[in-house]
């Protein structure tokens, strides 16, 4: 079987669905939702490749290396500041962030 | 390197020395950051005029980008004046620097002419923003607003890059002038263009704050320190429209059939969850930040148009809304600092206390409602004259509408602070003496508000000007 860019887009497609049911439906970790959102960019990249690899143009896997970064440099912040989260409150319970309500 | 860069480079590299300075000589990170902001505005103002294009679109200099960078850089100013009391209790260099970086972000965004530039931009300032929510580390409710914020913000950026790597999938490229062509031409696949779209809007949507895409705005505007919610709802707002415009206005121009129906549903359903929500809140900063949801659906009014007169009206909104917002946020800080409270019913009797000050607040109350002789009545004007140009009589007349169901809350501040006696808050709070700068620069802010709203025309007249040539001839 010949692995085209259709494939990719169809699998790229498959891991942002699931980046995103993880994201809305996930109630324990704030860890998880961090995942789920290094997930998606791993989708966009995998989108951003198969269609360099379609147009025949370097744009987008150039593009990947960026994203890749940004992707690094997001986590890095996320996890910092579910460190204060932690000193602060002593839990990363997702249900224990509903103290700003009105 | 082109001239045009300058400006940006100097904010840059002002980022660095900030930083620096606040290791070893904190005091100075402040008086440091405004000489570097107002250098930059001079170089903008110098060299902004030098358009064109560089590195195939990646950098782009127009009339749009010579207008809205001073204006970023000016009301970043005044923020970190206004910010000034509060923050010399935190680690200085860290939230100057940080600061500085969203507006280099900023900055970026303002002068992309390609995907990339306009996505990396975007995260060096939202990067920033998160971190500095969360700068006061031992601030419980800091700590959650930062978590939420950066967790929708990164949802929202993940949605935005899936509809850019579509886009770059359908038009073979990333530029914005040559993707709008690829747009407009015959061999776009229709149904492909609207799944790309609609996660664009939907990313670009979280960015502004605009309903349904508002959930995380009450709660960071709540739980962040004023000062940063202070930063967080002027410029960034500004830089949100600039991602719309350059995103949807250049990039998608001619796929208006597709978007206008959608920037139609958000405006309404923006003002409506703005004017409805704010009703009940009791925290000044709570309602705000509902104000806020309900003047970005204003400000779609104008790009929903999708020409340039409507991006100018859309330009206009948004430039009286942070200086609206700028002073609104100003007079929250000075009341944080005399009486430690963000309770709208603990502002009862501030008219006796400080008369200029609820002056202010009066009158940019007033302005928020869109009363007429002030500014925010002309932004109000021009935004819906755009609609109705448009052929959105119905929006607009709900949008006139709603702004009356608007009205109520703004007014309750300005009775509270007239008419209620005050609450303990502030009847024991000891003297705080207000620094005579932010006093005078506040002051300044109150009659801006006031003046540009009698004398819009030359305002007016830049941000038409502004968008002139900003769509392709079609």
């Amino acid at each position: 079987m010949n692995v085209g860019a259709g494939h990719l887009l169809v699998v790229a497609a498959v891991v942002f669905a699931i980046a995103v049911a993880g994201f809305f439906l996930n109630r324990r970790n704030v860890l998880l939702l961090l995942m789920a959102i290094e997930l998606i960019l791993l989708a966009v990249n995998t989108n951003l490749v198969a269609f360099a690899y379609q147009h025949g143009d370097l744009t987008g896997q150039a593009v990947v290396f960026f994203v890749l970064t940004v992707a690094a440099a997001e986590s890095a912040i996320g996890l910092a500041i579910l460190v204060t989260l932690f000193r602060n409150r002593g839990s990363i319970d997702v249900e224990e962030l509903g103290r700003l309500k009105g | 390197m082109p001239l045009a860069m300058s400006g940006l480079i100097l904010v840059a590299l002002a980022a660095c020395a900030v930083l620096l300075l606040g290791l070893f000589r904190p005091q100075l990170a402040y008086p440091a950051t405004q000489v570097f902001l107002a250098a930059a505005v001079v170089v903008e103002l110098m060299t902004g005029t030098s358009s064109g294009h560089w590195w195939g679109g990646l950098f782009v200099q127009d009339a749009f980008a010579a207008f809205i960078k001073p204006v970023l850089l000016v009301v970043s100013m005044a923020v970190f004046l206004y910010g000034r009391p509060m923050v010399s209790r935190w680690p200085q260099g860290e939230y100057y620097t940080l600061g500085l970086l969203a507006v280099a972000g900023m900055l970026i965004l303002t002068s992309a002419g390609h995907l990339l530039t306009l996505f990396l931009g975007l995260e060096l300032m939202s990067l920033a923003l998160y971190a500095m929510v969360a700068l006061d580390r031992d601030n419980d409710m800091a700590s959650e607003a930062a978590m939420k914020y950066f967790m929708l913000g990164g949802l929202s950026s993940g949605m935005l890059l899936y509809g850019f790597s579509l886009l770059y999938g359908i038009t073979g490229t990333m530029n914005l002038q040559a993707m709008a062509l690829a747009l407009g031409g015959a061999g776009a696949p229709g149904s492909a263009v609207v799944v790309a779209l609609t996660f664009a809007l939907a990313g670009t949507a979280f960015k502004l704050g605009v309903a349904p895409f508002h959930m995380w705005l009450p709660d960071v505007y709540e739980g962040s320190p004023a000062a940063v919610t202070l930063f967080v709802g002027a410029a960034p707002k500004v830089a949100a429209l600039v991602l719309l415009a350059r995103l949807v206005g250049q990039g998608a121009q001619a796929n208006l059939a597709i978007w206008q129906p959608a920037l139609m549903v958000l405006a309404l359903v923006s003002m409506a969850v703005g004017s409805f929500g704010a009703l009940w809140q009791q925290n000044i900063k709570r309602l705000l930040a509902y104000s806020a949801i309900a003047h970005m659906g204003f400000v779609l009014l104008g790009a929903l148009a999708g020409s340039e007169a409507g991006y100018g009206a859309s330009i206009f909104y948004m430039t009286s809304y942070a200086v609206m917002s700028t002073a609104a946020f100003g007079v929250v800080l000075v009341v944080c600092q005399m009486a430690q409270t963000e309770r709208i019913a603990d502002y009862a009797g501030l008219a006796e206390r400080s008369p200029w000050l609820a002056a202010v607040m009066m009158l940019t109350m007033f302005s928020l409602a869109g009363v007429p002789p002030l500014l925010g009545f002309m932004a109000k004007l021009e935004v819906i004259r755009a609609a109705v140009g448009a052929g959105a009589v119905r929006l607009a007349v709900l949008a006139v509408l709603l702004s009356v169901v608007a009205a109520f809350y703004y007014l309750r501040v300005v009775k509270v602070m007239y008419m209620d006696a005050p609450t303990v808050a502030l009847g024991r709070s000891p003297d705080v003496t207000v620094p005579a700068d932010i006093k005078l620069v506040l002051g300044l802010n109150g009659a801006m508000i006031l003046l540009l709203g009698m004398m819009p025309g030359h305002v007016l007249h830049w941000c038409q000007q502004a968008l002139r040539g900003f769509l392709l001839p079609s």
